[in-house]
């Protein structure tokens, strides 16, 4: 089975000088764990994920001014840029091992230099799920 | 395959009296996406887990009510309270789909009414990526 059988193709983005709290509204509203964050030309630049949030958040170097944060830090501050990503051609199993060594949840997929999708753990959970793999 | 085949044992842990920055700080420095909170006789009252916690954040409007989310509001408020949990000798692809249904990154696995272990969608995905599915 290939990346393309199961991956999702209705993309979040967001853009680098976006806020976080605006990355944030959209993770809690989408239930998503990762927006790819792209240029103003639309090329995949990096990801924001709730563990990136998080970090945030705990590294806050005054407790009483966290809520502050949030709004005042721009996407492209914390995000992880240049994400690892994958063909749409690409076998299942060796997305799966890609995952795992990039410690990710998703990997984009990027097919002649454009986002065209992305495929999360949960995609291939479905696939066990309905035993097609 | 069965759950116990894959689940992991070691388990981060939070108590019902923690506030949710203390949440924060042990969720960002362990590295795990979510925490069983335990109450006083070590029974699992619910998981709060880095979801729980944005989706606490997009609900605030200010920067004072972020302060009183993290300073002042306990777990206990915001975790998800009695989480469905998985026995250690069910079959993978079926905690596969229960992982779907309820939209959840993990379940924990309890044994005889006691916590034994979790099992997470990176698990299975290991275990794609292994081939052993």
């Amino acid at each position: 089975m290939k990346v393309a059988d199961i991956m999702q193709t209705n993309l979040e983005t967001i853009g680098t000088d976006d806020s976080v709290e605006d990355a944030v509204e959209i993770l809690a509203d989408k239930h998503i764990s990762g927006l790819p964050v792209v240029s103003k030309r639309g090329q995949l630049v990096g990801v924001l994920s709730t563990t990136d949030v998080l970090q945030l958040l705990a590294e806050a170097p005054d407790p009483e001014r966290r809520g502050e944060v949030l709004e005042g830090t721009q996407v492209r501050e914390i995000m992880t840029a240049k994400p690892i990503t994958v063909g749409p051609d690409a076998d299942i199993h060796e997305a799966a091992r890609q995952m795992l060594y990039g410690e990710i949840h998703r990997l984009f997929v990027e097919f002649d230099g454009a986002l065209v999708g992305v495929l999360t753990q949960s995609d291939i959970v479905a696939a066990v799920a309905g035993a097609r793999l | 395959m069965r759950v116990s085949a894959i689940m992991r044992t070691n388990l981060k842990t939070i108590g019902t009296d923690a506030t949710v920055a203390d949440a924060v700080a042990v969720l960002a420095k362990s590295g795990v996406s979510a925490l069983p909170v335990l109450d006083r006789n070590g029974r699992v009252v619910g998981i709060c887990s880095t979801r729980d916690l944005l989706d606490a954040e997009a609900g605030c409007s200010d920067a004072l009510s972020r302060e009183h989310l993290f300073e002042r509001t306990l777990v206990l408020e915001i975790m998800t309270s009695w989480p469905a949990t998985v026995g250690p000798q069910e079959d993978v692809r079926d905690v596969a789909q229960r992982m779907l249904d309820g939209k959840v990154q993990r379940l924990f696995v309890e044994d005889a009414g006691a916590l034994v272990g979790v099992i997470s969608q990176t698990d299975i995905v290991a275990a794609v990526a292994a081939a052993r599915v």
